[in-house]
């Protein structure tokens, strides 16, 4: 199980086997495998003529052709990538490039093809990164997730026991951002079985998207977040999903009563529930649903159900102590996760790594800071975070890091509490209290674009002329989450 | 009604549910360049659209939409 076993070969086969079908549909344009093969070696050429021998290679994701090739061109050349989104803030990309020390950024590299460079991959360690992902901070600094070229090998390897199958007759869908790990599932796993990848361009409304490719494209399967089909559910009952026969759910607390919903319209479709931090490279806990079954479920969220292969879960109580498998909802505890699949820590961050990472009987694990228990089947239920974390639309937001900013904007003048709530329609949004007079938010809110990502920015402010707070005398959070 | 009474009716509503005030409304705006085009906000947009003007978006239709130009036709094509 090495990188070049689950994906550079994979892929290269499907390249000789397949080169007049088709790897990628992207908007509205299909690319077979041997014209993704030949981005590729070009691509190679510009990395291996770069004055700055680096490791790190910065990557501006976009989706088309280029950016596709670009990633496995870096691998080739023994690479690793770090991808940068055009629509974030300059300040933001800027910080990502001096943490990791990257003068290299790929940019839709659309250089001339002189010959074939597929073969003759670099030596290299499987302890090697592969990519490293910049999740929000909560002390305003994003910080990277480093995954090894072996994590990756491990989760291939783990993914494909549980049982799901793609060939090469498969239309398989990439809904997410580059910046968000499981867009990687979504193209290695089509693009190692000799499928076809069909994109989700930037820039658009997502969800009507997918829903135009499901029907129109006959999508076989595809991974999305639980909320993408919260906003297609008014129109289950127009859209034809009948060619799907998988669909994974994740990066989202999984709702069961929408997924008895989404049964309904995708009627020949197995659904899966993932679920994995990040730091456990994109998924560590599957659960399969059963249609017009009894699935397991709290508070009417569907179990995360049970570790991949190359993942080993705990739970752990608060003094440390592991709780036993199968001992039930009264003994919560943090999910922790060790194996294969997990990072060897954030990059350059030391403090971080020590209040992540702990060792237990020889074996290191990770805090998810999500709190779980052990059903009595031994599938793991969950429960909601232990810190002040939110996922919007799938993606990782630390309320610290809005608070962090808010606080900048007022010169530390004024407290500020970030807020996630769920929405009339079961989504999650985010609100700013501030303990001020009401003003004008044009400025905070600029000013915030211009710090995060949009999915950071909170879709509410509110303003209080005092903060209520607990017994601790601290703000009560709870409180104001009650006003929302 | 008009186009000019449509984009008249539709200002508002745009204006909530993209949280900008001050809004003239353009064919081209689109998810690409108006920075609180998100899928929530276009789900509350597409919602206030259809209270106001008393009709139901089919879901082939929003596929096709992209642009404000494409709302303001799509509504158009409602009332007609």
């Amino acid at each position: 199980m090495t990188f070049i076993s689950e994906i550079l070969q994979p892929v290269r086969e499907s390249i000789q086997r397949y080169p007049d079908r088709n790897a990628f549909f992207i908007q509205n344009v299909s690319y077979t495998y041997s014209q993704f093969a030949r981005r590729i070696s070009a691509i190679r050429t510009v990395i291996r003529s770069a004055k700055a021998d680096e490791p790190v290679w910065g990557l501006s994701i976009q989706d088309n052709l280029n950016t596709y090739a670009s990633i496995f061109a870096l691998w080739m050349e023994g690479k690793c990538y770090v991808p940068l989104h055009p629509a974030w803030p300059v300040d933001r990309i800027e910080d990502i490039k001096r943490q990791v020390g990257c003068s290299n950024v790929l940019d839709n590299c659309d250089v001339p093809y002189h010959g074939d460079l597929l073969d003759d991959w670099k030596d290299c360690s499987e302890n090697d990164l592969a990519y490293i992902l910049f999740t929000s901070g909560s002390t305003g600094v994003p910080k990277g997730v480093q995954l090894t070229r072996s994590n990756i090998a491990a989760f291939m390897d783990s993914f494909w026991k549980t049982g799901i199958r793609i060939d090469e007759n498969d239309r398989c869908m990439q809904v997410f951002d580059l910046t968000f790990d499981v867009s990687v599932q979504s193209y290695l796993v089509a693009l190692t079985r000799g499928a076809c990848c069909y994109t989700v361009p930037y820039g658009q409304v997502k969800y009507l998207h997918a829903a135009g490719l499901i029907q129109e494209q006959r999508i076989t399967f595809g991974a999305m977040a639980p909320s993408m089909l919260t906003y297609l559910r008014p129109y289950f009952d127009e859209l034809d999903a009948s060619s799907m026969k998988a669909c994974i759910l994740t990066a989202e607390a999984c709702p069961v009563d929408l997924m008895e919903s989404w049964f309904n319209c995708a009627k020949n479709t197995d659904i899966y529930d993932f679920y994995g931090p990040t730091e456990a490279t994109i998924y560590c806990t599957y659960y399969k649903l059963t249609r017009g079954g009894n699935n397991l479920s709290l508070n009417g969220i569907i179990s995360i159900g049970k570790p991949m292969a190359n993942v080993q879960a705990m739970i752990i109580d608060d003094a440390g102590n592991s709780i036993p498998e199968n001992s039930g909802a009264s003994n919560k505890g943090e999910l922790c996760i060790a194996g294969a699949q997990v990072t060897p820590g954030y990059w350059n961050n030391p403090e971080k790594n020590a209040t992540s990472f702990f060792e237990k009987d020889g074996t290191i694990y990770y805090h998810t800071g999500d709190l779980c228990y052990w059903d009595k089947s031994g599938n793991i239920m969950y429960s909601g975070r232990i810190d002040q974390q939110a996922k919007i639309q799938g993606f990782r937001v630390e309320l610290g890091e809005i608070e962090y900013h808010a606080r900048n904007f007022y010169n530390k003048q004024k407290r500020v509490m970030a807020i996630a709530f769920q929405n009339d329609s079961n989504l999650t949004e985010i609100a700013l209290f501030v303990e001020s007079a009401q003003t004008d938010t044009a400025d905070l809110i600029a000013y915030l674009r211009s710090k995060m990502p949009g999915y950071m920015i909170p879709t509410r402010i509110i303003f209080m002329q005092e903060f209520p707070l607990n017994k601790s005398e601290k703000v009560d959070r709870n409180a104001l989450k009650q006003q929302l | 009604m008009t186009r000019e009474e449509i984009i008249s009716k539709l200002t508002p509503i745009a204006e909530a549910s993209f949280q900008k005030s001050g809004m003239v409304l353009t064919n081209d705006m689109c998810a690409q360049n108006v920075d609180t085009w998100t899928s929530l906000a276009f789900m509350q947009f597409l919602t206030a659209i259809e209270e106001q003007f008393g009709f139901k978006f089919k879901m082939m239709e929003l596929i096709q939409i992209k642009t404000m130009g494409n709302i303001i036709d799509a509504i158009g094509s409602h009332l007609s």
